[in-house]
């Protein structure tokens, strides 16, 4: 008894051992995020001396050269990517998530297209968008929305609806279906029975296929790269631009990643919980 | 009162489906039955407007002979094995450390793991483009605080595939640890205890209970793993493009170099229908194995 209660407060020295090393592991992991994120907050000047400089006073002025204020040509239309890319990724979501709602709640509850549908979904949800960057290329240019945001859309539409149809009917699986028999016998039509019943249950659910689809669109580069120049550029393109530049200001590019990236981290970490039980059923269930 | 047997449900439960599937007959099916037809035909982006001309399977032909596509063949599977073992054993490992741990560490390991994963690839590819520098890569300065001459990342052809792996590892590693850590965590304690109670030591809990009772989510993991490597593009085009020569260039790279470099659109897309057929093999077998066993 009383060598069970001690190990319960206690750490023995071989706990110990692993406790470090875990530790010391996870901190080389997460470093070349922390290194973004410092090097963004030094002063210019000082971003890439070697010895690193460790104390330093932060300045905001990597930031304000990313977004435009530093002149230099550096950062020049940033509002107008993010307006892009924030365009592109919350209509792309709208769109999915009623489509691949609808979808995933007919195959789920009335077996619409029976196993293969879901399974036609699972599917295109594995295919490579590499494979689809020709073709979408040719079609968008010849449909004369090359270089537009619609283009864009219309192409992120396809990549993410398989993914949402599929997400959505392995969550409605699990909702009862009591509920909804009872709501239809009281004289519910199907479409109220959906939006006043169902969605309201399945709401966590499509929080987290919503995020994971803005997330997508947001980081989305390749057919970003091919689609646009320069008026439907988004931001991971822009920053892709400013890698190749003879010149590399690394200051303002860590200070673009870090406001690149800090859209997805907090979106994913606010609804992880969601997420990570998604991802989990997703990927291990049928 | 069941669902979906009368005539009403019947309708509406075409209705609700067929928005998401005409727009996926018409933007995927149509792009990829329409690219087939490209890669029969020769055609650059100077005989675009005429539709250029059929030549059978000339592309293929081509393709099947040419040293840098058997290249690019050959860099994609060393990159997809290396990225999908060794994240494999280093997720495995690091389970198998923490899963009998206090919650707080599992949590904070999974936390830390699963960061990369959220982080936009551009991101990631610039801060790794940072570190890696040759001059004033911080990694460099870490390697002379121990007395290791400066190394060459991402120009030596090497090295620059090791770090692209390494990349690579690091961006996905979190998702293999998620989904061993859950199997683990499944395994009732129970049996653990009683083989120890057999005298079993650590290693043989490991092949005999361990290992068997995680396959199928092994599996799992290498199968995702290699769908997801497969794909590799945004890490590579930013950090090396492919080089130094072609030492990195696996094939989506390739297959962009095809279409915007040498303008041979038909070539493109024979390489597309090849990536398309490696990775149709990949998903069913996948498929069948997420259908066939109880996880």
């Amino acid at each position: 008894m009383g060598k069970k209660r001690s190990s319960k407060f206690l750490l023995t020295l071989k706990e110990v051992i692993i406790h470090g090393f875990v530790l010391i592991f996870l901190i080389f992991y997460v470093f070349p995020i922390f290194w973004m994120g410092i090097s963004s907050i030094k002063p210019p000047g000082v971003v890439w001396a070697l010895p690193p400089v460790w104390i330093f006073k932060p300045s905001l002025e990597n930031y304000s050269i990313a977004i435009g204020h530093g002149g230099r040509g550096w950062g020049t239309g940033m509002a107008q990517f993010a307006i892009n890319s924030f365009m592109v990724a919350s209509l792309v979501t709208v769109t999915n998530l009623i489509l691949g709602a609808l979808a995933g709640y007919s195959m789920a509850r009335f077996k619409t297209g029976g196993k293969i549908l879901p399974l036609t979904f699972l599917l295109g949800k594995m295919l490579p968008p590499i494979v689809l960057v020709l073709p979408f290329f040719l079609i968008i240019k010849r449909m004369g929305m090359g270089d537009s945001i619609s283009g864009l859309i219309v192409t992120y539409t396809a990549i993410n609806l398989p993914f949402c149809a599929w997400m959505a009917w392995s969550f409605f699986l699990d909702l009862p279906r009591e509920l909804e028999e009872a709501a239809r016998i009281d004289g519910c039509s199907r479409f109220q029975s959906l939006v006043s019943i169902i969605a309201p249950l399945a709401f966590p659910g499509l929080i987290a296929i919503g995020i994971l689809v803005f997330v997508f669109c947001w980081n989305e580069f390749m057919f970003a790269l091919v689609l646009t120049s320069l008026r439907a550029r988004t931001l991971p393109v822009a920053a892709s631009l400013f890698i190749t530049d003879e010149a590399i200001l690394w200051g303002p590019m860590t200070a673009t990643g870090v406001i690149i990236m800090s859209v997805p981290v907090l979106l994913i970490l606010v609804a992880q919980k969601y997420i990570v039980s998604g991802l989990k059923s997703g990927a291990l269930k049928r | 009162m069941r669902l979906g047997n009368d005539r009403g449900d019947k309708l509406f439960s075409w209705l609700t489906v067929a928005p998401t599937l005409s727009i996926l007959l018409l933007l995927m099916l149509y792009p990829l039955l329409y690219n087939l037809w490209v890669s029969l035909r020769y055609l650059t982006f100077v005989n675009l407007r005429k539709g250029g001309r059929f030549i059978g399977l000339a592309n293929y032909m081509d393709m099947f002979h040419d040293p840098d596509f058997q290249n690019s063949l050959v860099v994609t599977f060393i990159y997809v094995f290396l990225t999908v073992v060794l994240q494999l054993i280093l997720a495995f490992i690091i389970a198998l450390l923490v899963y009998k741990k206090r919650a707080w560490l599992r949590r904070v390991t999974t936390l830390a793991l699963l960061l990369p994963r959220m982080v936009t690839p551009v991101s990631a590819a610039l801060v790794w483009r940072f570190m890696l520098n040759y001059e004033i890569g911080v990694i460099n300065y870490f390697l002379s605080l121990l007395h290791i001459p400066r190394l060459a990342f991402l120009t030596d052809s090497v090295l620059a595939m090791s770090s692209l792996v390494a990349i690579g590892v690091w961006q996905h590693m979190g998702f293999d640890f998620l989904l061993i850590l859950a199997g683990l965590m499944g395994i009732p304690e129970e049996m653990l205890e009683a083989a120890r109670v057999d005298g079993a030591g650590g290693l043989k809990r490991f092949t005999h209970i361990i290992f068997p009772v995680l396959k199928p989510v092994l599996t799992v993991v290498i199968l995702f793993g290699t769908i997801y490597s497969f794909q590799v593009f945004d890490i590579i085009y930013m950090t090396t493009g492919g080089g130094p020569a072609a030492a990195t260039q696996v094939l989506g790279i390739y297959l962009y170099r095809k279409l915007f470099l040498a303008s041979q659109l038909g070539a493109a897309a024979a390489i597309s229908v090849i990536l398309l057929f490696i990775s149709l093999v990949v998903t069913f077998s996948l498929i069948a194995l997420l259908t066939r066993e109880e996880l």
